[in-house]
């Protein structure tokens, strides 16, 4: 798979995927003007990509300042996808970040783990950005 | 006379507390435009995080409500560019106590009584009720007739801390003005 690396702007988040090293990050605001024009060809390699992983350490951090209820959407598909994946053996951490003080993004980190049974889901505060 | 009826509008928005109003076609650049202003101003005023996020979410969801499913709208003809404008009232402001999210566009007839009903439902629902019907949508997809993920008024309730209102007004035979208020 090609790595992928996409600048953040003001709607959607910035996108750092490494297959190389299976680290993959998205951070920033989420309220792209089409979420399936930027989210789809994301989500496409990398739901491969998971389903291919055989005994594998993958390492997911997801720090968003906001995100709106259709980018909810995928992020439930990209968790679900994760947690099959554990469920097969591999080993998959993701790592939710949230800012400071900012209760309802925590709460939506705690929820995800929560329903998670295979995917280890670490809660980290960041300071506002 | 001109400076009259300027001043009239923005004396009538004062009273109101309305520090952003927005009427006419909504689109994706306009929200941008918005969603920026409102984020500085927010950080301006040190609003607190959790509400100051809190409207912001409320203005993006009821913003894209617009531009989505507003029943008053200009479109193309089908051989030019999918050009399809959504007209539609949005206002944020502050009145005594606390931060207020308004909407308003013309919903079809049809429309109107499941929009009641879903808003009725939402309204009755406690928090973790709320979050429970989040999920199940989020899970199993938007409902028909859905452009995004069907979640966008379970996540304005959500966020409204002090509730929500929204009413509905005859127009003519085939639309009804919808409006609602969110209270952070």
């Amino acid at each position: 798979m090609e790595n992928i690396k996409i600048e953040r702007t003001d709607r959607h988040p910035e996108i750092d995927f490494d297959y190389s090293t299976n680290r993959f990050s998205i951070r920033g605001f989420s309220y792209p003007e089409n979420v399936k024009d930027f989210y789809d060809p994301i989500l496409g390699p990398f739901m491969e990509h998971l389903n291919s992983l055989d005994g594998a350490s993958v390492n997911l951090e997801c720090a968003f300042n906001y995100f709106h209820s259709s980018s909810a959407q995928v992020l439930y598909k990209i968790f679900d996808a994760m947690e099959i994946c554990a469920a097969k053996g591999n080993s998959i951490t993701i790592m939710w970040g949230y800012e400071s003080g900012d209760d309802n993004m925590q709460e939506a980190g705690e929820d995800f783990a929560e329903d998670m049974e295979h995917v280890k889901l670490i809660l980290k505060e960041f300071e506002p950005t | 006379m001109l400076i009259d009826k300027v001043t009239a509008l923005r004396d009538h928005m004062n009273e109101d507390g309305v520090s952003f109003c927005f009427t006419g076609f909504m689109t994706e650049e306009v929200l941008s435009g918005i969603a920026q202003a409102l984020k500085k101003k927010l950080e301006l005023e040190k609003v607190e995080i959790n509400t100051a996020k809190g409207i912001f979410s409320i203005v993006i969801e009821l913003s894209q409500n617009i531009i989505r499913y507003s029943a008053e709208h200009k479109m193309s003809e089908p051989e030019h560019n999918d050009i399809d404008l959504r007209y539609g009232v949005l206002a944020v402001g502050h009145d005594e106590n606390h931060h207020y999210v308004v909407c308003g566009n013309m919903v079809h007839k049809e429309d109107s009584e499941r929009l009641s009903n879903s808003l009725n439902h939402i309204k009755g629902l406690d928090k973790k009720e709320l979050k429970a019907l989040y999920k199940k949508t989020l899970r199993e997809g938007p409902p028909k007739g859905s452009k995004g993920a069907g979640v966008g008024f379970v996540e304005i309730a959500m966020r409204a801390t002090q509730g929500f209102e929204f009413d509905f007004q005859e127009n003519d035979n085939a639309n009804v003005f919808f409006a609602l208020k969110a209270t952070i």
